[in-house]
């Protein structure tokens, strides 16, 4: 199996994944791109914690915790704290003065949410795979959420490229919504399989903001 | 059995959305034009037609009916057409004279011109093709 591929307009590179008696091998490969893959079950992982535990120690935490205050403004601030001898993160709720309260526990979405913007922030020119991205966010807040991860994704600063899979016709309306004024930053991958036979089939640019919007079947 | 409301708010839910299953696709400017032709088609046996409406972005200050979405809705077609190869063979687009017919003509001439690829009818009633085909 090859992979082709071409990295800031340099000529196509050439990657060969090959079953070898070690195991699965991939040659070829030149230029390394740093990746996060998020699968479709989303746990808070240490890796979350570990993000964002690197932006506080550079003072660059501020504007993410802007960020998840601005989308679910019942989050007054995100701390680090230990819970049963591992570090998690917290969020100071509105409305509950009293305690902090593990963000995992306070809503899988705003969890997500937060995973998912830490990742894009801390890995800059690279690639971050989303698995089914729509699961657990509340569909009236998705236009503002794709609108969040694209503006941050492009960010000179981190220029990270996203690719997010989605079963949901919702999911997909509101990344038309999100891209409507810059189509160019989309592109639709739809995987089909006939006979057996798997093949890809890419939608780009205002073609595919155009499916989007007159309700064609994109997914 | 249903009353003719119910008929007609089922068969404007099968009319969108669609996968190409027919060879020709008449793609109408409204609900009620969509509704008509569903039900002469089936009147007369016509099985040949797909029946299609573009959707009108209302938050875009678009006015009128969905001839003003005629582009729009070509365009995306053309993803539908990528899905489905082979299938779709002609593409009538039905849409009102309103004040005036050349006017109107003209608009979604133009529409289907900046969209490409299609083509383009200088009048009502021809049949064209697209760019490198043939009609047979």
């Amino acid at each position: 199996m090859e992979f082709k591929y071409r990295i800031g307009g340099k000529e196509i590179q050439t990657a060969k994944a090959e079953l070898t008696e070690k195991g699965l091998s991939l040659g070829g490969v030149k230029d390394v791109v740093p990746g996060v893959f998020f699968g479709s079950v989303f746990p808070h992982g240490p890796n979350t914690v570990k993000r964002f535990s690197d932006l506080v120690k550079v003072n660059k935490e501020p504007s993410a915790v802007k960020a998840i205050q601005e989308e679910f403004p019942q989050v007054l601030g995100i701390s680090v704290a230990e819970n049963l001898g591992t570090p998690a993160l917290f969020a100071t709720i509105s409305g509950v003065p009293e305690a902090k309260i593990q963000l995992d526990l306070v809503s899988h979405g705003i969890s997500k949410f937060f995973g998912i913007l830490l990742a894009i922030i801390a890995t800059p020119k690279g690639v971050l795979l989303v698995d089914e991205i729509g699961s657990g966010l509340h569909y009236s807040q998705l236009v503002s959420i794709w609108r969040r991860f694209i503006n941050t994704a492009k960010e000179s600063e981190n220029r990270v490229q996203l690719f997010a899979s989605t079963h949901s016709f919702e999911c997909i309306k509101a990344l038309g919504e999100a891209v409507a004024e810059t189509p160019n930053d989309l592109r639709i991958l739809h995987f089909k399989r006939d006979n057996g036979e798997s093949s890809v089939v890419k939608f780009a640019g205002e073609d595919a903001l155009c499916a989007i919007k007159q309700g064609f079947e994109v997914r | 059995m249903r009353d003719k409301a119910g008929i007609r708010s089922q068969v404007i839910e099968t009319i969108k959305r669609f996968n190409l299953e027919a060879p020709y696709l008449l793609v109408c400017e409204g609900k009620a034009d969509a509704w008509f032709f569903h039900r002469l088609f089936e009147v007369r046996k016509i099985e040949s037609f797909d029946i299609d409406i573009p959707l009108i972005q209302k938050d875009e200050g678009r006015t009128g009916a969905g001839s003003s979405c005629f582009g729009e809705y070509l365009r995306g077609l053309r993803t539908e057409i990528q899905l489905n190869p082979g299938i779709l063979k002609a593409i009538i687009i039905e849409s009102d004279n309103e004040a005036d017919p050349q006017v109107s003509l003209e608009d979604i001439r133009k529409q289907i011109m900046d969209v490409g690829d299609y083509g383009v009818p200088e009048e009502p009633y021809k049949l064209v093709c697209c760019p490198g085909n043939t009609i047979t």
